[in-house]
């Protein structure tokens, strides 16, 4: 009976955390979709197995060999210092976002929930457009 | 309560049965959701009224401020933000991970004003995402709401309250339930869910037990009462179906294969089965639904044509159109194509009979009619045709062919003795049944209802073919009983013939014994088949001469070997002058006429020594010897 409780749990624990890559994966598409409209397919570069794990699972993106020829980052708390500042940074991670200013948007957990975050200015730095589907999340100051 | 009553009923009950398991099975997630929702409402009551302290004190604090907005009050007094903080914080546990207070900006986000975490405080001002529109109606109606978190792992429910200062929202005071809770809920329920599986699985094994218990009782029922050969109902079928049904509201005819016994002996018994099953089928496809077509036995059918809407002539075109039928068959067997026709006996009128024997009896002596006016018709009973069956009676025409079917007919041999030696002359074979409770039946018990049916024949039929084989094993010499019309019935004629042509030595032992009948139709051809029998060197006697309808211009047209003279005249002849008189004259034209004379009922010394005295050579009676099974050997002391 335990050991079926068990059993029970664990397998529920695994989908749950399936359940959140694929959120996190359907809203990182979804800003990449937003973000990049004239591309259909993005090199990305995951910082963390988790990180490409996300991009594993989404539609937009295809996790590239090097960073080097990624046109899009995926980081968590800190972005890796082997990436150059023009290249566009999103994290996983709040606290990066509001830290480091090369980080056009974040997507957290607030309270078990997904939250999702750009700044005005830095979108615009990176001249990318500032699209009606994400105008809910941006800030135009922190 | 008959079959199709009793499996309607059960078919109900079923159906019953089904939709209580179904709406049992429905209720179950209906029962688990209310259960946890009063386990629900019981977190939220609980969470009340710590909520409205919340309310009360925040309030309060905000009117020592009555210059700043409420997020300014807050943020411009640190003290009071920790305060509230703590408050909110007081709410946290196992269940409850998170509260915290939320405003509303002027572009429509919501907003941290207070969280009641300890770690990973969000800060004042920060953005909060919401996926429910639940927040906004709370935020604008002022009035609290649940939402139930449907994709988030971490959180079950989320309880909102507005906080509501000088008649309009300030702020969305926001608990959230953990999934963690909810899973104790689940478990805290799981033993009543798992209960009412196990109730709604045990009712279900039971049901499909029932099920499979009674379709295993129907087709085992079905087997039991299906022919194996011909796929008609059988026998058993209509003794069970015989006390449920009122006969008399069928017509019934008893139907029986022309010459069957010559398709067997002449083609083999594969053959024979072939011709019952064809006929079978044609007669099954010739009736209708309501009518009952059942196999009696051997090559016979009995069939009951319900009377509803059916007048006498279209029974009787019924079966004129089943004999039909038959008759066009033409079955091919071993390169040979035969034809088979049928004769049947129909009881039309059997409203007027007190028992359906009596009505199957009736059909089967219409049927013996048919057969002895040359086959291949149909004789119908009305109730100016034909006497009435005897009601005095112990076994019926039903009954005896179950007793000879069941092998429950036997001979017991009585010594008929040569009274100058003392030794045995011949037995006489005595018909007799056992009845089904052991108790042993004489021909007065049966013979009487059978006389002129098909049973009666078949019965002959086994006494000659019994009595020839014993005779011949055991080189016992023995008298065969026959009604002296059975020797004008081909069948039986042909049986006696058969015996001797296979066993011509067969001849020094059977006598056949004929009783006399008021009225002989056919003395011609009477006389002719006793010649045939004695030029096979067989012998006839006349049984019980002196009785009855014997009359000396017979015995000298017929020829006979043996005089039997009747037991009502040797009994009394020690009394009687008349009985004397008339054994005399009965020893002087025997004597005369070259016939050995036997007498009867001997039962005592007396009348021993005056039918000796006589010159009768020959005794028969009880004095002499009681009938037995096993024949008597020894000679009796005179």
């Amino acid at each position: 009976m335990f050991f079926k409780l068990f059993l029970a749990l664990t397998l529920i624990s695994s989908m749950l955390y399936s359940s959140e890559t694929l959120i996190a994966a359907k809203i990182v598409n979804k800003t990449v979709s937003a973000l990049f409209p004239g591309k259909k397919r993005l090199k990305a570069w995951g910082s963390t197995a988790y990180h490409r794990d996300i991009i594993s699972k989404t539609t937009r993106l295809i996790e590239s060999k090097t960073a080097s020829e990624a046109e899009f980052y995926l980081v968590g708390k800190t972005v890796p210092m082997h990436i150059d500042e023009e290249r566009v940074i999103f994290t996983t991670d709040i606290d990066l976002f509001y830290e480091d200013e090369r980080v056009i948007g974040a997507f957290y957990w607030q309270k078990g929930r997904p939250n999702l975050i750009f700044l005005r200015k830095r979108l615009e730095a990176y001249k990318l457009p500032v699209s009606s589907e994400l105008r809910d999340y941006i800030e135009d100051e922190l | 309560m008959s079959n199709n009553k009793r499996e309607v009923l059960l078919l109900f009950l079923l159906i019953i049965s089904v939709v209580i398991l179904a709406n049992l099975y429905l209720k179950i997630p209906e029962i688990e959701k209310k259960l946890i929702d009063n386990m629900r409402d019981d977190s939220i009551r609980s969470l009340s009224t710590t909520i409205e302290n919340f309310d009360r004190h925040l309030k309060h604090e905000l009117n020592k401020l009555p210059n700043l907005t409420p997020i300014e009050a807050i943020k411009s007094d640190k003290s009071l933000q920790e305060h509230l903080e703590s408050e909110l914080n007081m709410m946290i546990s196992t269940d409850i991970i998170y509260a915290y207070m939320l405003y509303r900006d002027d572009k429509g986000k919501f907003r941290f004003m207070i969280d009641g975490a300890t770690e990973d405080k969000v800060r004042i001002g920060r953005k909060f995402d919401i996926q429910d529109d639940g927040w906004h109606k709370a935020y604008e109606q002022l009035i609290p709401q649940l939402i139930v978190q449907q994709d988030l792992s971490e959180l079950w429910l989320t309880y909102i309250t507005p906080v509501v200062y000088k008649n309009s929202a300030i702020g969305l005071i926001a608990v959230d339930l953990s999934f963690e809770h909810h899973k104790q809920h689940l478990l805290t329920i799981a033993p009543l869910k798992q209960m009412l599986f196990l109730v709604f699985g045990l009712i279900l094994t039971i049901i499909i037990v029932a099920i499979v218990q009674y379709a295993l009782y129907y087709f085992s029922q079905k087997r039991v009462y299906i022919d194996g050969l011909t796929g008609l109902k059988n026998r058993q079928y209509l003794n069970d179906l015989l006390p449920k049904i009122n006969f008399q509201k069928y017509y019934i005819a008893m139907l029986d294969i022309d010459h069957f016994k010559n398709i067997n002996d002449s083609y083999g018994h594969d053959v024979g089965d072939e011709v019952l099953r064809e006929i079978a089928t044609a007669l099954d496809q010739g009736i209708r639904t309501e009518d009952i077509l059942v196999r009696y036995g051997g090559e016979e059918f009995l069939l009951f044509v319900s009377s509803r809407n059916v007048s006498h002539e279209l029974a009787l075109s019924i079966m004129e159109r089943l004999r039909n039928k038959v008759e066009v068959l033409e079955i091919t067997a071993q390169s040979m194509t035969i034809k088979p026709t049928i004769s049947i006996g129909v009881n039309l009128d059997t409203f007027e009979l007190k028992s359906v024997n009596e009505a199957i009896k009736v059909a089967d002596q219409m049927l013996y009619e048919a057969k002895n006016n040359g086959r291949n018709r149909v004789m119908h009973y009305s109730c100016r045709s034909v006497p009435l069956p005897s009601e005095n009676i112990m076994l019926n025409v039903h009954e005896v062919k179950e007793a000879i079917e069941d092998k429950r007919i036997f001979f017991e041999y009585q010594p008929i003795i040569d009274l100058n030696s003392g030794f045995v002359y011949k037995h006489e074979a005595l018909v007799r049944i056992k009845s089904e409770d052991g108790k042993t039946l004489y021909p007065g018990h049966f013979l009487e209802n059978i006389k002129n049916s098909q049973v009666y024949k078949e019965m002959t039929l086994f006494m000659l073919q019994y009595n020839s084989e014993r005779a011949m094993q055991e080189q016992l010499k023995v008298s065969v009983n026959l009604n002296i019309t059975d020797l004008i019935d081909d069948d039986i004629f042909k049986q006696m013939i058969s015996v001797f042509e296979e066993n011509p030595e067969l001849t020094q032992y059977i006598t056949f014994e004929l009783l006399e009948e008021e009225k002989i139709d056919n003395i011609d051809l009477l006389r002719k088949r006793i010649d045939i029998i004695h030029s096979f060197g067989g012998q006839i006697a006349i049984d019980d001469f002196g009785s009855g309808y014997s009359n000396f211009s017979h015995i000298l047209q017929l020829d006979v070997d043996i005089i039997k003279i009747d037991g009502s005249l040797i009994k009394n002849i020690d009394k009687s002058e008349l009985s004397l008189q008339l054994v005399k004259a009965i020893v002087a034209f025997a004597t005369s006429s070259n016939k050995t004379v036997v007498a009867e009922f001997i039962h005592t010394k007396v009348i021993m020594d005056i039918v000796k005295g006589l010159g009768i050579p020959y005794g028969q009676g009880f004095y002499l010897g009681k009938p037995s099974i096993e024949p008597m050997v020894e000679s009796v002391k005179l």
